[in-house]
């Protein structure tokens, strides 16, 4: 059978925030300079800008062009990292490799691609097949604890809120009549490329993560084959949405819906390593990973820590920002640390009911998951049943929900 | 107000070593002086020279440098807080407390209910343009710029304005509370030595929680009061809502949980469009104001009213609001109809109260009235409105 990818080439764009010491944003000629000084010292380096969402400025972008082995993959990681090291170390910025911006929760990413592919619709059926792992990747990717004007309430502040709809729930394969659609989870960048792109994870901190992550990522996706292929339904769809939003909440904690069966992720996970064939790429087995999987903790962990005897996100951002440039200290904590227990997963229906408040507009509740409509509508109407909250139509504002007050009945 | 102080590192000292969570951390006393703050504002310079020592834990091998700059925590930054206070303008009465920050372009920062120590204005940092700054507050904007936003350059003048000169205009602001009623009132005046054309916005936005659902604006429209809720967007792009208060130039802020309002109101003639936004950070609400030829002699003149209160009363023709003072609750209405009388209910007697009209220049008329009240008394209801 013919391979689906020929060559196997990978590569990632890794969103790093480069801030000043206060935590604000530099003019984007200061992050273009640095972005050059890059390319001009490291062979074959794409670096430059990206944007922050909401005019908040722009970033450094991290990225590694065409990879063929985990060898070319070691070498632009180390290669990139010693020389914005070095830069750095004559400017007065901070480099800080997370999901969101601490202070006010902007999303950053680190986008893997993997190629090459160039028929677009077996790469959709490609994509389409793999959105059932698309929470095990946020699970293990979850490095954005810090939310606007909040933290620790997920994991990953940044696919909770579908990284401000830069990694939106995939729309799923029609056989006559599909798009391309921007920002998907997995994004078809195979008619501007010859890649198909995985936009959940968040920016990470840890060079051995980011090496690790993304060969396991191209070694799973390299050992698809035919039969891997599925057609999805609504049921596996929902497990999608809800497993999804329980990664963004819980991390390697989460416990996910997996063919009908509460497992948790970190089983999921090993599974998954097992089945790739690493030495395709050159590579071995994540050895981090497997240890963050013993331990259940993620990069968003390392930062909740942190804070803990912190208690100030300035001072996180410093820490991390220090700790970045010297070198890479999460597998230390990874291995010095105690296991989490794995998270007991609050209902869905609850925490929609937790975001319903007066005359809530549907469309507002829809954006909360981006669950589909008929699906969403599913939870709404068991809601409206148990009579948890009433429905109402108006024919300016459309259908709008409101939470029943039981103590005040 | 500032947030936070950040500020040089003068001297270290290591004082401890501990492990926690698989973390192995340093403890440190540190000697340090201001040198910036968030937001940036001008740095008083008698403040550059204040050293204080602070205590910080840092992640092991980090630890900092002497000239590193560190930003402060919200604890640590009130040590420097009186010399802030001197930028802010306070007035106070017995219903209502108001700070006007000069150092954020003679912003509203606060507004607080005393009775019930309600605050509207709660003050959030945020980013924009790469720059810290608050979300919160009432600021004002020329024509469709962010002028005023965030510069410190407003100076008292002798005739209690606030005033910002930049090239050949000259904005002023003035900030009137009523000695013995729970109402605000902000002039705007725009002056410039050449001929043009220019307008004003009046910007404000809304302490909100997350789900935002018991925000209510609600607004008299051309049929009849319609209202918006406040709700926070779970989405980065905002929602706009033209709201066609603009015969009646009266809108009321009402938070249904604590029953507790804010009223504002324009002159409806000097009114372009009244413009509500959701966005992630909460509701946000702009009068325009026309566009007017300004000159040497002619100034464009702007007011802003805001009443507060913990009770109120809505119907087609007119907003009112009751404020609990120390001796007395005074109702206070914004009407497009003369009113006569308010009917309150006082201790469960429904009393019939007659309304004497208040005017403020170049505003449409207030009705009010006053029912004195002991402190053991509950606070009256206010059940009607009486036209005439």
């Amino acid at each position: 059978m013919a391979e689906f990818f020929e060559p196997r080439t990978f590569g990632y764009e890794w969103e790093i925030m480069l801030l000043n010491r206060d935590l604000s944003v530099p003019e984007r000629a200061e992050i273009l300079e640095i972005a050059h000084e890059i390319r001009k010292s490291v062979t074959g380096s794409e670096s430059g800008f990206d944007f922050l969402t909401g005019g908040v400025g722009n970033m450094l972008e991290i990225r590694s062009g065409i990879l063929y082995s985990v060898g070319d993959l070691l070498r632009s990681t180390d290669s990139h990292l010693t020389n914005t090291r070095e830069i750095l170390k004559k400017k007065k910025f901070l480099l800080l490799p997370l999901g969101t911006h601490p202070g006010v929760g902007k999303a950053i990413g680190f986008h893997i691609h993997i190629g090459s592919i160039y028929d677009v619709k077996l790469s959709k059926k490609i994509a389409d097949s793999l959105i059932r792992y698309v929470p095990v990747f946020i699970s293990i990717a979850a490095n954005s604890p810090f939310g606007k004007g909040e933290y620790g309430r997920f994991k990953s502040y940044r696919m909770a809120s579908s990284a401000e709809l830069m990694s939106i729930p995939e729309n799923i394969y029609n056989d006559r009549l599909f798009h391309w659609q921007w920002g998907q989870d997995i994004t078809l960048t195979t008619d501007e490329h010859s890649t198909i792109e995985f936009r959940v994870n968040d920016s990470p901190l840890s060079e051995t993560f980011v090496n690790e992550y993304t060969s396991f990522v191209a070694a799973f996706v390299f050992s698809f084959k035919e039969e891997d292929f599925i057609e999805l339904n609504e049921e596996s769809y929902e497990e999608y949405i809800i497993n999804r939003w329980r990664a963004t909440k819980y991390g390697l904690q989460a416990i996910l819906k997996w063919e009908g069966n509460e497992v948790p992720v970190t089983e999921i996970i090993e599974g998954m390593i097992e089945r790739c064939d690493f030495k395709v790429i050159g590579g071995e087995k994540p050895s981090l990973i497997m240890e963050m999987l013993k331990k259940r903790r993620t990069q968003a962990d390392w930062q909740l820590d942190i804070m803990k005897k912190v208690n100030d996100f300035f001072q996180v951002a410093e820490n991390i920002s220090s700790l970045f440039l010297q070198g890479d200290y999460f597998p230390d904590y990874i291995e010095n640390s105690n296991a989490l227990p794995v998270a007991k997963p609050e209902a869905l229906e609850d925490f929609i009911l937790s975001r319903i408040g007066k005359e809530t507009q549907y469309r507002d509740i829809y954006q909360l998951l981006l669950m589909p409509y008929p699906l969403l509508d599913k939870y709404l109407d068991k809601l409206v049943l148990e009579g948890k909250v009433k429905v109402e139509m108006d024919p300016e504002k459309g259908k709008r929900y409101t939470k029943i007050d039981r103590k005040n009945q | 107000m500032v947030e936070r102080v950040v500020v040089k590192i003068r001297s270290i000292r290591i004082i401890d070593k501990f492990q926690e969570d698989g973390i192995e951390f340093i403890k440190v006393k540190l000697k340090v002086s201001p040198i910036s703050a968030i937001p940036a504002v001008k740095m008083p310079g008698i403040l550059k020279r204040r050293v204080i020592n602070i205590e910080r834990n840092y992640v092991t091998p980090h630890v900092p440098e002497i000239g590193d700059e560190i930003v402060l925590t919200k604890e640590e930054t009130e040590a420097f807080s009186n010399y802030f206070q001197r930028n802010m303008l306070t007035r106070e009465n017995q219903y209502v407390k108001v700070s006007v920050d000069n150092l954020l372009g003679a912003r509203i920062s606060s507004i607080r209910y005393k009775p019930l120590d309600f605050e509207f204005f709660e003050m959030k940092l945020h980013i924009s343009e790469g720059k810290w700054g608050f979300k919160g507050g009432a600021l004002d904007f020329l024509d469709d710029s962010k002028f005023g936003l965030w510069n410190s350059r407003f100076k008292r003048t002798e005739s209690g304005f606030l005033e910002y000169k930049p090239k050949d205009t000259v904005l002023r602001k003035k900030f009137i509370l009523k000695r013995d009623l729970p109402l605000l009132e902000v002039k705007l005046e725009l002056r410039s030595r050449k001929k043009k054309k220019a307008r004003i916005s009046h910007f404000m936005t809304f302490n909100v929680s997350d789900s935002g659902g018991d925000t209510v604006f609600y607004y008299l429209s051309d049929r009849g009061v319609k209202y918006e809720r406040g709700t926070v967007r779970n989405v980065p792009w905002p929602w706009q809502k033209t709201l066609r208060c603009d015969t009646t130039g009266i809108l009321l802020f009402h938070k249904e949980k604590e029953g507790i309002s804010l009223m504002m109101g324009v002159n409806p003639s000097d009114l372009e469009v009244v413009n509500l936004y959701r966005t992630m950070d909460g509701p946000e609400l702009i009068f325009t104001f026309n566009r007017e030829e300004i000159s040497k002699k002619k100034i464009l003149k702007r007011r802003i009213i805001y009443i507060v209160g913990e009770k109120h009363f809505l119907d087609e023709h007119s907003f009112t609001i009751g404020a609990r003072g120390i001796n007395e609750f005074v109702v206070i209405s914004s009407s497009v109809k003369p009113i006569r009388f308010f009917d309150v209910d006082l201790e469960n007697n429904l009393i019939k109260i007659e309304a004497k009209e208040y005017r403020i220049d170049g505003m449409r008329p207030l009705y009010l009235s006053r029912i004195p009240l002991k402190e053991t008394q509950s606070i009256p209801e206010i059940k009607g409105v009486h036209y005439g």
